[in-house]
């Protein structure tokens, strides 16, 4: 694999995993919040939530670029107090990536918690639990499953983004030039057939092992908890 | 001694028609009796918090779990009940000893060993709830309920689908436990043999009204 090859991979698996880790605990806790409470404007915060399924990746990249560029409020909090540039950096690219794939996460984490039923809940009242060892205790790990398949989708949503990262934190090796965008890049500069191929079958190979990954520890997770 | 006299005295909804209850018991075993939809379950549920009745008042010893004047209605999780639900409501990501040791934390229960024996749930501690037979599913919940150091003990069916050759045994040990724990009992089954081990204190449902009858 040449130097530009292996940046861009290793790039697209580090911004996979933070972002998917960014948005695992918010996820967990809107999905529940949108399965067991009824609150006024729930339909507002639920359609918020899909909303990166609908809107144009790109105007997601651009509405990034407004509120967390370097000119922005949000920009400059971040980077007088945490020292965090979201312009053109990886960790831009993250942010978007996380925007993107959080539907992807919360839908099936969101779908399981609904399935659950809520006579365990009671019994577990009656047991003199609270909300949070409930939540702890019966609801959290009755969704693990819900859990893997969010994160796996939400990481493999993050390994193909394009759109919003390229608008927001634009195309620079080494730094943001995920997969994906250096495969645009090459389609756009290249005239070797050959090299665009290779990286095609890199990206296909990564998504590909990132699954199956996924899926054998989601097995093996399962079967731990079965035989526990 | 803590006072766990029992006190009901409460109206609620079942259908279109209200149900009426109203008795005092001390720290003792009543059962009660009734057709299917008649609202035994509900009366349970309501003590327990699950239902909120339309008036009346509900308290154990000093302490007012209801109390439709004065605005009290206390969480379920506070009024210390021991609970075994008719469809047992087991946690399926648990296995028998998790479940029956749920609300423990991290302290000994000195009638854990006891309770283990006599529903004789040893050789299946480790077994997750879903390979167990209805029978099996019931003892747990039984037990779960007993274990849960409750000042009151609301049983809702929990022999039906229990082994004949086991029943006895168990009735025993509830009314044991009852005795050396000083707890109300409210025992709702539909196998008069199960009374009759129990209790001489039982209750009707009839025309919406919970009647005292003396014997079956």
């Amino acid at each position: 694999m040449t130097d530009f090859e292996i940046s861009a991979l290793f790039l697209s698996i580090k911004i996979g995993i933070v972002s998917t880790f960014i948005i695992l605990i918010p996820g967990i806790l809107l999905a529940w919040i949108l399965a067991k409470k009824n609150f006024i404007g729930k339909t507002i915060i639920d359609a918020l939530v899909h909303l990166p399924l609908v809107i144009p990746p790109v105007g997601i990249g651009y509405f990034l670029l407004i509120f967390f560029g370097n000119n922005s409020f949000l920009g400059e909090f971040f980077y007088e107090t945490f020292g965090i540039n979201f312009s053109f950096s990886w960790i831009g690219a993250s942010l978007a990536c996380s925007i993107m794939s959080f539907p992807l996460l919360v839908r099936p984490i969101r779908v399981l918690m609904e399935a659950q039923d809520e006579k365990l809940a009671i019994a577990a009242k009656t047991l003199g639990s609270s909300d949070l060892r409930i939540f702890f205790t019966i609801t959290l790990p009755l969704s693990y499953p819900g859990i893997l398949a969010g994160f796996v989708l939400s990481f493999a949503r993050s390994i193909g983004e394009f759109g919003a990262t390229i608008a927001f934190v634009g195309n620079i090796p080494g730094e943001t030039q995920t997969l994906p965008l250096a495969l645009w890049l090459l389609i756009e500069t290249s005239n070797n057939n050959y090299e665009i191929m290779r990286l095609g079958i890199i990206s296909i190979c990564l998504a590909f092992t990132a699954l199956l990954i996924a899926t054998s520890i989601e097995k093996t997770f399962l079967r731990r908890l079965k035989d526990d | 001694m803590i006072n766990k006299k029992f006190n009901i005295n409460i109206s609620q909804s079942i259908g279109d028609s209200k149900l009426i209850t109203s008795f005092k018991i001390n720290p003792e075993i009543i059962s009660i009796f009734g057709p299917s939809g008649s609202g035994k379950t509900s009366i349970l549920n309501a003590i327990a918090g699950i239902n909120k009745p339309i008036e009346g008042k509900i308290s154990l010893g000093d302490t007012i779990f209801y109390e439709s004047k004065k605005n009290i209605n206390i969480p379920i999780n506070q009024r210390n009940i021991g609970y075994c639900f008719q469809d047992e409501r087991l946690f399926p990501h648990l296995n028998v000893i998790k479940n029956l040791t749920y609300n423990f934390k991290n302290e000994e229960n000195k009638n854990l060993s006891d309770i283990i024996d006599v529903l004789d749930l040893s050789k299946i501690l480790k077994r997750r709830i879903k390979n167990l037979s209805g029978g099996e599913k019931k003892r747990v919940a039984l037990g779960r309920a007993l274990i849960s150091k409750s000042n009151l003990l609301l049983l809702d069916e929990p022999l039906s689908g229990v082994e004949k050759n086991r029943k006895e045994k168990i009735l025993c040990y509830i009314k044991i436990f009852s005795k050396i724990e000083n707890l109300p009992v409210l025992y709702v089954t539909h196998d008069k043999n199960e009374v009759k081990i129990l209790t001489k204190k039982i209750f009707c449902i009839e025309n919406y009204q919970l009647n005292k009858v003396q014997e079956i």
